[in-house]
């Protein structure tokens, strides 16, 4: 751009009405696609894991409820994909961002990670007692959903995020009542209603872009 | 045009300020992520946030991050009201241009 000018001459010039707006424009259209994370692209990337992970141990579980291959393997796989893709996404935007929310942010990376460590040993406990069958299906799915829950809603609360509140309160409800189902009906219900709650959650972020 | 800040008032330096002012209030940005996103020269770059630092809109704080130093760019409180008052005035300007 101004590169072919001396460093202290280049860009000194004075832009006209028109082009100084354009400038603005311009630089805040930048930065939100930059330094923003594009919510659309977390929940949307949630809607298609929850979505199609829990229609896949939908479909695949046994008679009794218990998850069927290949119905786990998918459901991990689009799991695992989709905090890739969190993870990548919010640390390409974020990166050299600084000040009170980037270490509140640092802070609620740790809390994701401990309460999923939490949540794993709990699974591990339960079968360690031989918990297993539809019982073990009910708390094997609410306790993780649970911690996303909870985590959703505290974060909403840090950085006053209704949007992030009301999903995990849905998130929170939907899978106390979903274990009233039983399995395997509540893997249907999760698909549906819980993608579906983070596809609302995208299409909202999208709309909010917008106006 | 004599309204306008002349220190917010250059393509350079309001390309500065107003990518600092779409962050979050106390946010700061590390300077090559700056200049990467603004695509200027680390000169260019140093010499507009000078001109800014000077007039008391943006502050540079050096840090040590592990064994690397680090210069993080943030508008002021006084950057960011003057950045509101120049798009304020602006538009006013503009509403008024025939």
């Amino acid at each position: 751009m101004d590169d072919h000018q001396p460093d202290d001459q280049a860009g000194d010039h004075a832009p006209d009405l028109a082009e100084s707006w354009a400038i603005i424009e311009a630089e805040r259209d930048r930065a939100r696609r930059s330094v923003r994370v594009d919510e659309r692209v977390v929940y949307g990337v949630w809607a298609v894991a929850w979505g199609v992970g829990y229609l896949a141990l939908w479909t695949w579980s046994g008679p009794q409820g218990e998850p069927g291959l290949p119905g786990p393997i998918v459901f991990g796989v689009l799991i695992a994909a989709a905090i890739v893709a969190t993870v990548v996404h919010i640390e390409g935007r974020t990166r050299g961002i600084g000040g009170p929310d980037a270490e509140a942010n640092a802070w609620l990376g740790w809390a994701w990670g401990i309460g999923f460590a939490g949540a794993c040993l709990v699974a591990g406990a339960l079968g360690r007692v031989g918990l297993e069958g539809e019982a073990a299906a009910i708390v094997y799915n609410a306790v993780p959903c649970l911690v996303v829950a909870v985590l959703y809603m505290g974060s909403a609360i840090a950085f006053h995020d209704r949007r992030q509140f009301v999903l995990g309160a849905w998130i929170a409800l939907l899978v106390g009542g979903a274990s009233f189902a039983g399995a395997p009906t509540l893997y249907l219900l999760m698909a549906l209603l819980g993608g579906g709650g983070f596809a609302v959650a995208a299409l909202h972020a999208h709309r909010e872009g917008h106006r | 045009m004599t309204d306008l800040d002349p220190v917010i008032h250059a393509q350079a330096r309001l390309r500065v300020t107003a990518f600092l002012a779409a962050l979050a209030p106390g946010e700061t940005l590390t300077f090559p992520r700056l200049q990467k996103e603004l695509t200027m020269t680390a000169g260019n770059l140093s010499t507009h946030l000078r001109k800014l630092e000077d007039a008391g809109y943006v502050q540079q704080t050096k840090t040590i991050d592990g064994r690397t130093p680090a210069t993080h760019v943030s508008l002021t409180d006084a950057g960011r009201a003057a950045f509101e008052t120049y798009t304020r005035t602006l538009r006013t300007l503009l509403q008024g241009d025939p």
